[in-house]
């Protein structure tokens, strides 16, 4: 039924160029990964290493240079103890940045959460990834003010999954907190069926950030970077929960210019690190 | 030859879609190299207007100069509508497989009420293209096509090749998935869809082997780049991905 135009009479050949070139746009673009995780998790996957050896392997494989990493534990257990395991764990490492989890409670021992968090930034922390819905609390002022205030002073960046929290009290944090940066992302849904929410809220809010691991939209990329500049969009992966180049390729063949891919490569999280306030 | 088996003319309401148009897929088309795409039911198809969706099929084939290729689609509530369609479908060469999807049908995989989309896809002697997911929390309508439930029919049925869309969609589905197509020599499944386990496309390889997996993107929701990386850059010997980007559709589609 089909002609023979079909036919590749090098079929092994493409595909082995395909493979290649990829690999090499991977490489050039020098991927920084804003969603990295260490540890062992409950539920693993196919994924059977999860120590910290293993993810640094994971990270010359596939052409990620460098990263902000989290505790697999650090949602469901104690966080603040979790916390400390990850900041001792990548204590010498020079391409990794520790990605902590909070609640809306002081951590034991701490009086103000300037001193907590300027402890651990200076012990390699940058971000801070929140749960509201699972750790049942408001990021409202009357129940989160003290930590998103010490977070906006520092310009430390604050990550969120979409499901656990509701767009309405996103559009506050980057209304109340500008110099904040908020990052967006989509685990464990896809954010393909948010458009309608994000789209006005990219328009609006410079300090707003989606993440890559999950930013599945059929040209998506194109065309957030058409309307609102390549400033929104941060790479992430997810790592080793899930195969970094889902968000990769969409980087490496996105048909924008080759700034702008860079930029979401390793550009924009480059600079929100550059901005974390070291005391 | 690289073959998108599982994409989706058309738009919906629900998926916020930045460019529906048939040229837009052939331009992404052209963008990545992919020959030939298959939709596995347009949206007009599948959410009720089933002449129009075959309007549009026509019209993908022609423009694209046979390129985009579509499936029948069957919806159990209007069987005898439906199998007339697909006969007159299935005469025209842009049409190449049959899809059945559970959810939206809310009719479970096994349910006797699927029998002529099976008999359909045996007389025609083409694929049959069915979504299949595991339940979650937060989408419970996956109930009605877990891969194991396809069992009866695949058994019912040994001439029919069977696609398990999105492999299963979840953890445990794909391991029903690898298991249901280590049993039966039938069941095949195709990539599509938001399940991106790091590992998963060498799990698959390993436990069910390269030439019962492939490529297919669920555009016009999701990017086709969120998969073709996966394969290019797997763990798999370069045979293997060969297989998965075109051979194994080429085969069971019977593209030549
Ligand atoms: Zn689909």
């Amino acid at each position: 039924m089909m002609s023979e135009k079909y036919v590749s009479p090098d079929a092994q050949a493409r595909v082995e160029r395909l493979v290649a070139e990829y690999r090499e746009q991977k490489k050039a673009l020098r991927f920084l990964d804003s969603n990295l995780w260490v540890g062992r998790p409950m539920q693993p996957g196919f994924c059977l290493r999860w120590d910290l050896e293993a993810l640094l392997g994971y990270m010359d494989r596939y052409a990620i240079e460098g990263g902000i990493v989290t505790h697999s534990a650090a949602a469901m257990e104690d966080p603040y103890a979790t916390n400390e395991e990850l900041l001792d764990w990548i204590a010498d490492q020079e391409r990794l940045w520790g990605g902590l989890v909070v609640t809306s409670e002081l951590p034991p021992g701490y009086s103000t959460w300037g001193d907590y968090l300027d402890r651990a930034i200076s012990r390699k922390a940058r971000l801070v990834r929140l749960f509201p819905a699972s750790h049942r609390f408001s990021l409202e002022r009357w129940c989160s003010g003290a930590l998103l205030d010490a977070l906006h002073e520092r310009r430390m960046l604050l990550a969120v999954w979409h499901i656990e929290t509701g767009w309405n009290a996103i559009k506050m944090l980057c209304d109340t907190y500008p110099d904040l940066p908020i990052l967006v992302e989509g685990r464990p849904q896809k954010i393909v069926y948010h458009n309608r929410f994000f789209y006005p809220l990219l328009e609006r809010y410079p300090n707003l950030h989606l993440e890559l691991h999950n930013l599945n939209v059929y040209l998506g990329i194109e065309d957030m970077v058409g309307r609102f500049g390549a400033e929104h969009l941060v790479f992430g992966s997810c790592l080793p929960f899930n195969d970094p180049n889902t968000a990769q390729m969409m980087v490496t063949a996105a048909r924008i210019g080759d700034s702008a891919k860079r930029q979401i490569a390793h550009g924009n999280l480059q600079n929100l690190l550059d901005g974390v306030m070291v005391p | 030859m690289i073959v998108d088996s599982h994409m989706h003319l058309g738009m919906s309401a629900v998926t916020p879609c930045v460019d529906p148009s048939i040229e837009a897929v052939l331009a992404q088309m052209d963008h990545l190299g992919i020959d030939v795409s298959i939709s596995v039911g347009g949206s007009s198809q599948i959410f009720g207007r089933p002449e129009a969706g075959f309007e549009t099929a026509l019209e993908a084939y022609r423009l694209s100069g046979g390129r985009i290729l579509s499936c029948a689609y069957f919806n159990p509530h209007y069987a005898e509508e439906d199998v007339e369609r697909a006969r007159r479908q299935l005469e025209h060469e842009a049409f190449v497989g049959i899809k059945i999807v559970g959810s939206l049908t809310e009719c479970y995989a096994d349910d006797e009420r699927w029998h002529p989309a099976w008999r359909l896809a045996s007389e025609w002697g083409v694929p049959l293209v069915v979504h299949s997911w595991w339940v979650s929390d937060y989408n419970p309508r996956q109930r009605y096509h877990t891969p194991d439930q396809f069992e009866r029919y695949v058994r019912a049925y040994p001439e029919v090749n069977m696609i398990l869309g999105h492999a299963g969609g979840r953890y445990e589905g794909h391991r029903a998935a690898a298991k249901l197509a280590r049993s039966y020599p039938n069941v095949y499944m195709d990539l599509s869809g938001d399940s991106y386990s790091f590992g998963l496309v060498e799990w698959l390889v390993e436990q069910a082997g390269a030439d019962r997996i492939l490529f297919g993107s669920d555009l016009f929701m999701i990017d086709a780049r969120t998969v073709m990386g996966r394969v290019l850059d797997a763990d798999i010997s370069l045979e293997a991905k060969r297989l998965i980007l075109g051979e194994n559709a080429v085969r069971l589609f019977r593209l030549m």
